[in-house]
């Protein structure tokens, strides 16, 4: 104290000191918990997308050929001076390597959504509890 | 409670044990930046916000700490930013010293030990919220945190000379405003 026990605010202060509410504590301490890396089989994420594979699967090895040509059929009707690609009206591309392509881009979609739970979470759990805290009437 | 130093609780947030190097840094200084946003603010439900905002943000920075400072310095600088934005939001009470003060010599305010025991801390929140925001975190980190001029300079990044003019100036109108609180014993 350096001498300074004399000071009457000192006194004052101390007294008038608070202790740290418990319902504060506890949503300081919960702070860090949301950081906690998300697991690659965390059923929030990854539940949606095993459902939606066999489904999508089916749609594309049935619908994946019409489309194409449907595609094709349309940019076919480009003038060929606008040097848009040609696209061949019956595209060789069969449903199988179609569906692997897109089945890459679903799996690219999830690790996406897997990178962006990881990183994100901590934000959006933080601000559902500071709404949850801030609405309940403890 | 384990009493970790700065180092400790820095090694152990950067080895990955984020929650005990929290759990740490709320055990110690948890009380202390409450008191701080709270005796600032006086209001209960803002210093709350207040803290759990500044340990957000705490805990968010706390890997790029680069040590220039002691980390409660560097901790209570954060909290001292954040009561600002609070009190700005809020527009209550100037942020800077817009008036004059009655410059009385605070030695003259010397209430008996009998007469303390009586104040109550809603009284002296209610007198420190009459004084300017700056003076209210330098006499609440004066007296809250470790009572080093030093300090508590660094952490609202003033001159310890205005500083000590601030606290001069804090503690005069603060006399002044217990004086003649309502029903004050003094």
């Amino acid at each position: 104290m350096n001498g300074q026990n004399h000071d009457p605010f000192d006194i004052m202060f101390q007294k008038a000191q608070v202790d740290l509410p418990d319902h504060l504590r506890h949503r300081l301490l919960a702070v860090p918990h949301p950081t906690s890396p998300v697991s690659f089989w965390d059923s929030r994420w990854i539940l949606p997308i095993v459902t939606l594979i066999p489904g999508l699967t089916w749609f594309i090895i049935n619908y994946a050929t019409t489309i194409w040509r449907w595609v094709g059929d349309k940019l076919a009707l480009f003038p060929k001076d606008l040097a848009i690609p040609a696209i061949p009206a019956s595209p060789e591309i069969s449903p199988f390597s179609f569906a692997l392509v897109l089945g890459f881009l679903l799996v690219a979609v999830a690790a996406g959504s897997w990178l962006y739970l990881r990183m994100d979470n901590q934000t959006t759990t933080l601000y559902a509890q500071h709404l949850t805290e801030a609405h309940s009437p403890g | 409670m384990e009493h970790l130093s700065d180092k400790e609780i820095l090694d152990l947030f950067r080895a990955g044990n984020r929650d005990k190097a929290f759990r740490a840094l709320v055990d110690i200084h948890g009380k202390t930046v409450y008191n701080i946003a709270l005796f600032t603010l006086n209001d209960e439900s803002m210093a709350d916000d207040v803290t759990q905002e500044s340990y957000i943000k705490i805990y968010r920075n706390l890997e790029k700490f680069k040590g220039d400072s002691k980390l409660s310095t560097w901790m209570y600088r954060i909290v001292k930013n954040a009561c600002y934005d609070a009190a700005k939001k809020r527009h209550f009470g100037p942020v800077d010293e817009m008036e004059e003060l009655d410059l009385r010599d605070p030695d003259g305010f010397s209430p008996d030990e009998d007469a303390l025991i009586h104040w109550r801390q809603e009284e002296l929140r209610d007198a420190v919220e009459q004084l300017p925001v700056n003076q209210r975190l330098a006499i609440t980190l004066y007296y809250f945190q470790d009572k080093s001029y030093e300090d508590v300079a660094a952490i609202m990044g003033l001159p310890l000379n205005t500083l000590k003019s601030h606290l001069h100036r804090a503690k005069t109108s603060l006399a002044h405003a217990l004086i003649h609180l309502e029903g004050s014993p003094v």
